[in-house]
């Protein structure tokens, strides 16, 4: 069986899908970080692969740059996201994203 | 791409993000998104990929010991809340939206989306094709690392105060002992008082 452009971009869906499951049940924010970047890395898969089984989706060769820069996007987030997380539990000392209350800096 | 490559990475890619979103704990939630990062640049080789599998994989990997520095450091482990269950029924939701509407729409087109190329190699498109890209990626890694150190990092008073707060603690901790051995001698000598007296 050949593997098609439709295979990946499920696969792509998938892992989509899972991300954004994990972004809305994840309560601490380091769970969180960790389930933006599966969230980010979806089109990855979609671009590397595209590339891959035809020569590219969106021009040729183009779709490895996309999909190296949706890792660089994402290490960038993950790396700003983290640190934002330290700064959050030295002021809060909690990981819970509820505790860190809403954008007037009022306590729930 | 060859199929069995491409099942097996696939199924590696989805168990990997599976345990990353569902597992508890920092150092488990650390080992799955590595685990994550693994699978994926497998798939990327599968895919033939090979620059870009090095480059995910240094990239990922050198963010994840970033954060796990900052997480040992915070100390963050026990902090880390378990699952609410009431969050299930929305996560459940929006993850079936996803899968209906991405793999719905591929799934409804058959394959009549997508369109031929040229096949290139990944170092060869960034010299020729896409420069101005490649240093643009350069320059956000580099922002981005610079501005995660300024937020993150400790300031001179920030840890001066925490070495006054933690220097407080021991200080308290130990008149607490100090009170709680002179309350377990008195209650010792009264005990030895009343046994004399009988």
């Amino acid at each position: 069986m050949n593997i098609g452009p439709g295979h990946v971009a499920l696969l792509s869906g998938a892992v989509f899908a899972i991300g954004a499951f994990g972004v809305l049940t994840r309560r601490d924010a380091f769970g969180l970080l960790v389930s933006l970047a599966i969230l980010l890395l979806a089109p990855v898969i979609a671009f590397a692969g595209f590339t891959a089984i035809d020569g590219g989706s969106v021009g040729p060769g183009q779709g490895e740059v996309v999909a190296l820069a949706a890792v660089v996007v994402c290490a960038a987030v993950a790396l700003v996201g983290a640190a934002l997380v330290a700064l959050l539990h030295r002021r809060h000392e909690s990981l819970d994203t509820d505790a860190y209350g809403d954008a007037e800096g009022e306590q729930r | 791409m060859s199929a069995a490559g491409f099942y097996v990475a696939g199924v590696l890619v989805i168990l990997s993000c599976a345990a990353a979103v569902l597992l508890r704990g920092a150092v488990t939630s650390a080992v799955t998104a590595a685990a994550v990062a693994v699978s994926i640049g497998i798939f990327l080789l599968v895919s033939g990929e090979y620059l870009l599998t090095l480059l995910e994989l240094v990239l990922l990997l050198a963010t994840l010991a970033a954060v796990v520095e900052v997480t040992r450091r915070g100390g963050f482990g026990p902090r880390v809340q378990p699952l609410p269950l009431s969050r299930w029924v929305y996560g459940l939701g929006l993850a079936v939206l996803a899968v209906v509407v991405l793999d719905g729409a591929v799934l409804a087109s058959r394959g009549g989306w997508f369109r031929s190329g040229i096949k290139q190699g990944l170092g060869s498109v960034l010299h020729h094709q896409a420069p101005v890209t490649a240093g643009l990626l350069v320059v956000l890694g580099a922002a981005a690392v610079v501005v995660a150190v300024v937020i993150g990092r400790t300031s001179a008073d920030e840890a001066e105060h925490h070495e006054r707060a933690r220097a407080r603690r021991e200080r308290e901790e130990k008149m607490r002992r100090r009170r709680e051995d002179r309350v377990a001698a008195r209650r010792r000598r009264q005990a030895g008082r009343a046994g004399g007296g009988e």
